[in-house]
């Protein structure tokens, strides 16, 4: 998978990068004197983004792999947009008999990244060292490393259950 | 499902049993609590596990290989939600 929007050439719509992300979040938290807590707290809070970018951007590759003209273009970003927090956590976890073991990976590393997301964006009782951002990053790091070097026909199940309802 | 006072009898234990089984024999757990809060009308769990010893964060492939264990099974007892498990030193500083 590659990180760039395939339709780049024909639409300005590029979607953050998750090695970017994750970068920029352990340069945040590096080096002396420690972070702070809000730059932990951060920390975290990025380590689920980018694995809901790297999501987003696996589906919308999965879905519409080839752009030629604007009206693909924008069928790639609605893709890409379609996702919602909830609902691919969710649907995830219903569908895991449809997943490889790095599918399933990747789907119990969403859900435990985006709990710990919420607990450092809203519980106040909730406090993040270092070492606690540090670990969500690298599980972050590599969960989608199982994401993005699965097969294509995977990739396109697993755009399938996180953009649709069940019914 | 897992209710709520299901889950704070249960899930503790099994995630103790499962991080003493695996974890290095020096890092030694001595507590995992349960806590929750709701954000948004939703239920969010999370336990703080307390040790000392070896940081469990030493092997973090390990560690993510744990986790994930252990939120497989959690899902497959029929937990809706598994909890988040979060690491504290005993003696933290925890900034």
């Amino acid at each position: 998978m590659t990180s760039a929007n395939p339709a780049s050439s024909v639409s300005a719509s590029t979607p953050l990068d998750w090695r970017d992300l994750i970068a920029s979040a352990r340069r945040s938290i590096a080096g002396q004197p420690p972070a702070s807590r809000a730059a932990n707290h951060r920390a975290v809070s990025t380590a689920y983004y980018s694995a809901f970018d790297a999501l987003c951007e696996s589906n919308a590759l999965a879905l519409v792999p080839k752009v030629t003209d604007q009206a693909g273009a924008d069928a790639w970003v609605r893709v890409y947009r379609g996702s919602s927090h909830g609902q691919a956590v969710r649907n995830l976890k219903r569908h895991l008999a449809a997943l490889s073991s790095d599918g399933k990976h990747f789907a119990t590393v969403l859900e435990a990244l985006y709990d710990a997301r919420v607990r450092a964006d809203y519980n106040p009782g909730s406090v993040f060292n270092r070492q606690a951002a540090e670990r969500y990053l690298t599980q972050a790091e590599e969960a989608i490393k199982k994401l993005v070097q699965l097969p294509l026909s995977e990739r396109v199940v697993i755009a399938t259950i996180t953009l649709l309802r069940d019914r | 499902m897992v209710t709520k006072n299901d889950w704070r009898a249960e899930a503790p234990d099994l995630i103790h049993t499962v991080l003493r089984d695996r974890l290095p024999s020096e890092c030694e757990i001595i507590a995992v609590k349960p806590d929750s809060f709701y954000q948004e009308g939703e239920e969010h769990r999370f336990v703080t596990v307390t040790f000392k010893g070896a940081d469990p964060y030493d092997d973090s492939m390990r560690l993510i290989e744990i986790e994930h264990d252990i939120r497989m099974m959690l899902w497959e007892r029929g937990y809706d939600r598994a909890p988040g498990i979060d690491f504290l030193r005993e003696d933290a500083n925890l900034v």
